[in-house]
């Protein structure tokens, strides 16, 4: 064991005397290629391409799926919140008079069919409550009129 | 291994600074185990200055998976092994053809310059056969496991271990046998 350790020891040890000129013209060698090699990546023409950096690493690949996916359904959610939120202002705003309207009722064909129009019905009465029976016409008109 | 991820991060964004310092510290190693596989001084410098040359041409792209050390060690061991069987073939032809065959101990225009330690230990090298030669090699100066080595050599981890330990016996036994003459 000990002759194998002083064998290495030898092979590790050897020195090695460089002469410091041919040095020199080996590193301005390799050096010049270095330039060559730099100058043509780093041009100044060439834009660097994001994509391709992002590819080139998985750990920023997968980064950037994941935000991909999160911005995707961040918009996906807000975009199902809008449409929620959308016709229960629209209905808040409209007095029953105005759900009534042959232009209203037209609507609201148009978008759901008599199913919608029967909706638009009932709330428009659920708005206006339960009426006793004793209800004069003048009462009802001057009721559904929002007066 | 941290620095080397540094250098080679500067050295990817053009720092000729960092180059230079890789340069600096696997020279000589690179030069020891290039003059052992080759047992030639000056090819030895000439294929260090390759790889370099090669390594420095993959500034902006080259991606370390593995050691620095390795990989420039590995891109030696390569080149010595296609020189080495170019010289084999025209040493062969030359032969064939009844040439003058010439040593390539010696250069005239040798540049670096090996004392005497270092031309004693790369003549018993070459007394070994290749694959322990690199075995050994590349495992003392190019810092590679022997898994790696394996790799390289495309044979399993015990052929690489018993090729340096059957390498270092017969190189111990080439040593004492000169120094007692």
């Amino acid at each position: 064991m000990r002759l194998t350790e002083d064998i290495e020891k030898r092979i590790k040890n050897v020195k090695i005397v460089i002469d410091s000129e041919s040095n020199k013209r080996v590193f301005s060698n390799i050096l010049q290629a270095f330039r060559k090699s730099t100058a043509k990546d780093l041009a100044p023409t060439d834009q660097p391409n994001i994509w391709r950096m992002i590819f080139r690493n998985p750990l920023t690949k997968l980064a950037a799926a994941a935000v991909i996916i999160i911005a995707v359904s961040f918009f996906s959610i807000h975009q199902d919140q809008d449409k929620q939120e959308r016709p229960r202002i629209g209905k808040v705003k409209q007095s029953p008079a105005e759900m009534m309207t042959a232009m209203s009722l037209k609507i609201a064909y148009r978008k759901g069919g008599i199913e919608a129009v029967e909706e638009q019905y009932n709330k428009a009465f659920k708005q206006l409550g339960p009426r006793p029976g004793s209800l004069s016409a003048k009462q009802i008109f001057a009721e559904s009129n929002g007066i | 291994m941290l620095d080397d991820k540094l250098l080679v991060w500067k050295f990817n964004r053009g720092s000729i600074n960092a180059l230079s310092r890789i340069y600096e510290k696997y020279r000589d190693d690179l030069l020891r185990l290039a003059a052992a596989l080759l047992n030639d001084i000056g090819d030895a410098e000439d294929i260090v200055q390759d790889v370099f040359i090669g390594f420095a041409q993959s500034a902006g792209r080259f991606k370390l998976t593995g050691s620095l050390k390795g990989y420039l060690a590995t891109c030696v061991a390569n080149r010595a092994r296609n020189r080495n069987i170019e010289a084999h073939r025209r040493r062969t032809d030359r032969l064939n053809g009844n040439g003058p065959v010439r040593s390539n101990l010696e250069k005239p225009d040798q540049r670096l310059m090996d004392g005497e330690e270092l031309r004693q230990l790369n003549n018993a090298m070459a007394q070994l056969p290749y694959e322990q030669r690199e075995a050994i090699t590349l495992h003392l100066y190019g810092a590679m496991k022997f898994r790696e080595i394996g790799v390289l050599q495309k044979v399993s981890i015990k052929t690489t271990q018993s090729r340096y330990r059957c390498g270092l016996d017969r190189l111990r036994s080439i040593l004492n046998s000169k120094v007692q003459k």
